[in-house]
Formats: structure tokens, sequence, C-alpha cells
């Protein structure tokens, strides 16, 4: 199923793509045109790859080793999902506030808050190393290196 | 003459004032290369001003120094928590973080150093002896050579495909497709920007990369719930390769540093793409193919002594013609301004004060990235006895920083996000990675390439092959794809067998 997926989305940009060529000179439009035709067959012959190692079965899957046989087992097989799917809600919750609560207060709240959620350390130890993280960046980047920072409600 | 240049820049280069920004140079260099979204060339922009109330050879000497440094710099990060700290180091990380996976961050690291060491020593040689003769070649690259170029690099994408071929080249391919963003410089038209403006410039290839290497790696730390103790690796390896090692890395190491010094001349190709060539070719020489990215040396040492080649490779159309070989050394050329110094073919010898210390300032330097760079790497292998559950989220705070340092921009950051979600999603299909990022660095060059040499040509291919370089680079690329196929490898086989029977008789 995550193959077709993929193979999908793949192929829509692809025919997305090769639909706006249609609008350019034809200079700019060449070379983008024959990726997007080689994009689309390429995505095919994967899902044609996958159904026969699938059709094939575990005899198939030996005769190759491991970084060729494709991943046939259910998707979050092996992960904790609840895990994965907070940890990526928290990053993108940290890039959507970047700009307007700043970098340096975001950058602590997340920081701490994952360390907490995964019991990664002492909660003592998770506010030093939250705090002492985007110390180092402020030294580093903005006193230092003096390239600019969101600073959001702080600037 | 060139002798007695020579003594000068010698003579100046020895000034104690000259050894402490070769010195600062390199740590400031090590330090931004290991940091992923800070490069060579932003620091190296940075940094400029601070040179304003130095001599002209000190201060340039300190930027050169700084730009040497970060090429080795780049592999800490690239090694110990697969995230290149330069693009230069992206193919570093295909065997340099699965070593470091199996207890041996200390000796990846120590092979990327010596690599980068002996890839930087020789290319430094390179721009004392032969400059202005490598100069002349670099005339000979125009857009025809350079599409030559990018399709042997192409041909790459289908050797980086580790497992699946099909899978690889669809990640590869996707590459390509996501480089076309931006605007078409041959006609000056937007393409598949959809009206956002922040994709005028296309996608940052930094921020891809940052995206597809790091924020994956730090998904996968805390996916599973693993034991505490668990480390990626303990501090108890050997650093340096023992002399049976080197002696064994010699001939990868010498080839690589060519591919690096030729590939630095060549305008456009830097550091991105020597790596993936080195690695390539490094690959294709080898005994033991199928090992490469499960973490062997010979993996670390192509790249690493390829992008610490370019250094001097870039310098050379620098020093001898006035035309920058890189991003970094265009800076480098402002800083020649700044001093009042006009580059340009007479900077050799109306200048020899400062170019030649800037010749020996790049030598003497890779010896102080050796010393520095041992005591720096130490430190870092301590990385890798961090928790993975606290090591995840400082990387995404890294990252996010790294992506916004490019452009100033939060839709980077948003890129990146988006890359690095899709590089998960492929890490867990086992589609390849390292394919998509050859796809985003040869797009553009190849599309650039492609229509300004149409263009010479009157819309004619054959120019293709009527230029002696490009037909030369071509018939690699064709070979490179045959290579690989049941009929390539029985044509191998047979001349193999030749070659073999005149030995014996």
């Amino acid at each position: 199923m995550p193959y077709y997926l993929v193979a999908a989305s793949a192929s829509a940009l692809a025919v997305v793509f090769f639909l706006a060529t249609l609008k350019m000179q034809e200079a700019a439009a060449e070379t983008p045109r024959l990726i997007a035709v080689l994009l689309v067959c390429l995505a095919a012959a994967m899902l044609i790859e996958v159904h026969l190692y699938r059709r094939g079965g575990a005899a198939a899957m030996a005769r190759v080793d491991e970084a060729a046989r494709p991943h046939l087992a259910p998707f979050f097989e092996g992960i904790d999902i609840r895990r994965v799917f907070v940890f990526v809600t928290a990053i993108i919750l940290y890039v959507v506030l970047l700009e307007p609560v700043g970098y340096f207060i975001v950058t602590p709240l997340f920081t701490f808050g994952i360390f907490v959620y995964l019991r990664a350390c002492r909660p003592w130890v998770a506010a030093i190393v939250s705090v002492a993280v985007p110390v180092f960046i402020y030294f580093l980047f903005v006193a230092f290196l003096d390239l600019p920072v969101p600073m959001g409600v702080l600037g | 003459m060139m002798i007695d240049n020579l003594l000068l820049g010698l003579n100046m280069v020895f000034l104690p004032v000259n050894i402490l920004a070769i010195c600062a140079g390199t740590v400031i260099g090590l330090l931004v290369g290991a940091m992923p979204g800070l490069s060579a060339t932003m620091a190296i922009a940075l940094l400029l001003p601070l040179t304003f109330g130095m001599n002209a050879a000190t201060g340039i000497s300190m930027l050169a120094a700084l730009y040497l440094a970060a090429m080795y710099g780049g592999s800490i990060a690239a090694i110990l928590i697969r995230t290149p700290g330069t693009p230069a180091a992206a193919a570093t990380v295909v065997d340099g973080y699965p070593m470091a996976q199996a207890g041996k961050a200390g000796k990846a690291l120590g092979v990327s150093l010596t690599a980068s060491f002996v890839g930087g020593l020789l290319s430094s040689i390179a721009l004392m002896t032969i400059a202005p003769t490598l100069g002349m070649l670099v005339l000979e690259f125009g857009p025809v050579e350079v599409f030559a170029v990018s399709v042997l690099g192409i041909t790459i994408i289908a050797s980086l495909s580790q497992g699946s071929t099909i899978r690889g080249l669809f990640s590869g391919m996707l590459g390509l497709l996501i480089a076309m963003v931006g605007m078409d410089l041959t006609t000056g038209t937007p393409r598949f920007t959809f009206g956002v403006v922040d994709l005028f410039d296309g996608i940052p290839f930094t921020v891809a990369l940052i995206g597809l290497f790091s924020v994956p790696q730090a998904i996968r730390l805390i996916e599973k719930e693993v034991d505490a103790a668990t480390f990626i690796s303990k501090v108890s390896d050997r650093m340096l390769p023992t002399w049976k090692e080197f002696k064994y890395l010699w001939p990868n190491i010498l080839r690589s540093s060519g591919i690096g010094i030729v590939t630095g001349l060549v305008p456009g190709a830097g550091g991105d793409t020597a790596c993936w060539f080195a690695y390539n070719e490094a690959k294709r020489f080898s005994k033991i193919k199928e090992k490469f990215g499960t973490g062997i040396i010979d993996g670390i040492a192509a790249p690493e002594s390829a992008n610490n080649a370019v250094v001097g490779g870039a310098l050379v159309p620098t020093i001898a013609l006035g035309i920058p070989g890189s991003s970094s050394t265009a800076v480098l050329m402002g800083a020649f301004m700044v001093h009042g110094i006009l580059p340009g073919p007479n900077l050799m010898t109306e200048h020899a004060d400062v170019t030649y210390t800037l010749i020996w300032a790049v030598f003497f330097a890779n010896f102080v990235m050796l010393g520095f760079g041992l005591a720096f790497t130490r430190l870092c292998v301590y990385v890798t006895q961090v928790p993975n559950k606290v090591l995840a989220p400082v990387i995404i705070v890294l990252c996010i920083i790294g992506a916004f340092a490019i452009n100033n921009s939060v839709f980077d950051v948003g890129m990146m996000l988006a890359f690095g979600l899709l590089g998960y999603l492929f890490d867990r299909l086992r589609i390849p990675t390292p394919p998509m990022v050859l796809g985003l660095i040869l797009g553009k060059m190849l599309d650039g390439s492609l229509h300004q040499s149409l263009l010479i040509s009157d819309g004619s291919y054959m120019i293709f092959f009527t230029s002696p370089i490009s037909a030369g680079l071509l018939a690699v690329a064709a070979w490179s794809l045959i290579q690989n196929t049941p009929v390539g490898k029985k044509i191998s086989g047979t001349i193999i067998g030749v070659f073999k029977r005149k030995q014996t008789d």
C-alpha cells in the first residue's frame, strides 16, 4: 500500500509538472517533460517490482540481500506509532510557531517537552539542556556570526 | 622567478601573525563545517569584514584555512549523527554513519581526517607547482563539457542505488524533477513555482540535504524504546588508520584526490559533486563493491580526500585566471578586492607576495587541520555517548536553525521538514535517498548546460561529440551504464581474461 501511495504521488507530481510545461517556452519545457515521463515509467516499474516480490514470497526475498528487498510488512511494524506521531507533531508545531513566538522561546519548550515525554532524562537535566542549547545557538549564530534568528515576541 | 616567489611566500607564511591567522581560520572552519546548515561560503562571507584591519596576506590566508577545515568538519556530523555538516560531506554519510553505528566512530573520523589531510596536501602541491598549466585546462571547459560532466554524474545514480536499481533510479529521477523548480536561466522564466515567490530561486539544495538525512535520523532514534544504556558507539576504538590500512587506502586516496582537483577546476562543480564522483570510482575499482554502504573505510576515504582536494583545484582558476572555481573561492576573490587587489592573470606576478603566501597557507593549513582535527574529533566522539532520546530533539533544533540560516526564511524550514518526512518514508520503504540528493545537485547543471550548448550549436546535438573532452566523458558515462549490465560484465570479463593470459605468457 505505501508503495502505491509513493508511486501515485510521484506520478501525480510528474503529471502536474508536465501540464505546467505546456504553457512554457519549448526550451524551458524540454528537459522537465522528459524527466516527468521517465518518473512515471519508473514509478510503474517500482510497483511491478514490488508486485513480483509479493507474488514470489519468501523464496524471491531470499534470493536478494536485505537492501534490495522491498518493505512488504505493515508500514508501522516494529515502531511505536504514537511516539513517532507525537514527535512529528511537535516538530510541526515548532516550525509553525517559530516565527510568531520566536526561536529562543519555542526551542526550550520543544526540547523540554520532548525530553519529558520520552523520559529521556531527569527533569532538572532536561531543563538545563533545554536552556543550554539555545544559549549555545545564540552565541554561535547571533553573537559570533551575526546571523538573524527569528526573535518573535522578543524582537 | 617562481622559485623566488615560492621562497618569498614561505618566508611570509611563517610570520607569527600569519600562523595565528591560519590556526584561527582552521578552528573556525572545523566548527562551521561540523554544524549542519553553516557552510564554508557563508563563514567566509561573514568573516570577511574581520579581515579589513588585517594585512591582505594574513586575512586571505585565514579565510583559505577556514575553507579547507570546513571541508573536513562536515564529515564529523555526517559520521556521528548522519547529518552532513556541509553538502560536500553527503557521500561520507553512506559508509561513515554505519561504521559509527558498528562502534567504530573513532576509526571513521580518523580515516576521514587522514584522507582529508592527504587530499588537501596533494591539491596544495598541485596548486603550488602546476597552477598555470591547470588554469589552461579550465579554459577548455565550457557548457558542452559541463553537460558531459553532468551526464557522467547522472550515471552514478544507478550505482548509488544500493539494493534495488529501480527504486534508486526512481529516487534519482524525483530529485531531477524537483531540481527543475525555480527560474530557468536560459529563458528567464520561472518554472513550477505556481505563484510561490519563495520558489523562484528553486529549492536550496542544502535545505533538502538537511531534511533528507537528518530528520529521518532523529525520528529513527526515538521510534522504538531501546535500552537506555545503548549508545551509538563507545569511545574505545583507535582513531588513526594503521600503516597497513593507509597503504591499502593509498590508491583510493590518490585517485579521489585527482578527481577532487579536476572537479574543483570545473566552474560550477565543487565538493558537492566531487565527493560522489570519488565514491563511485572507489566502488567501481574496489574488489569488495558489495560492502560499500555497510561501513567500510574505502567509502569514507574516497569522498573525504576528494572534497578536500577540491580546495586546491578551485583555487587554481581563481589564482591563475581570476575566475572563481567555486562559490567559496568567489567570496575569497571578494577578499582580494577588499584589500585593493584585482584578481586576474597577473595575480601571481604583480601580487606574488600575497598569492604565494596564500598558497603556502593552504599547504600548512592541512597540518594545522590534522592537529586540531585530532583533538576536536576526540571530543566530538563523546557525542556518541549521548542517549538517543536526548540527541533526537537536539538534532531537530540544529536542523531548524541550519535550514533557517541559509536564506533567513521560515519557508526553507518548512521545506526542510517536508523533505525530512519524505526521507523517513523512503527509508522505511527502502527507497535510497542518496540518488535523490545527486539528482538535486545535477538537475540544474544538466539542464542549463544543455540549453547553453544547443544555443551555441544552433540546436545540433553533434556538438557534444565534436568536443574531445565532452566525447571522452560521455564515453565514460556510457561505459558506466553498460558495465553493470550482463553484456557489459561479459565484455569486462573478456578483457580481463585477455590481460591475464598475456601476463602468464
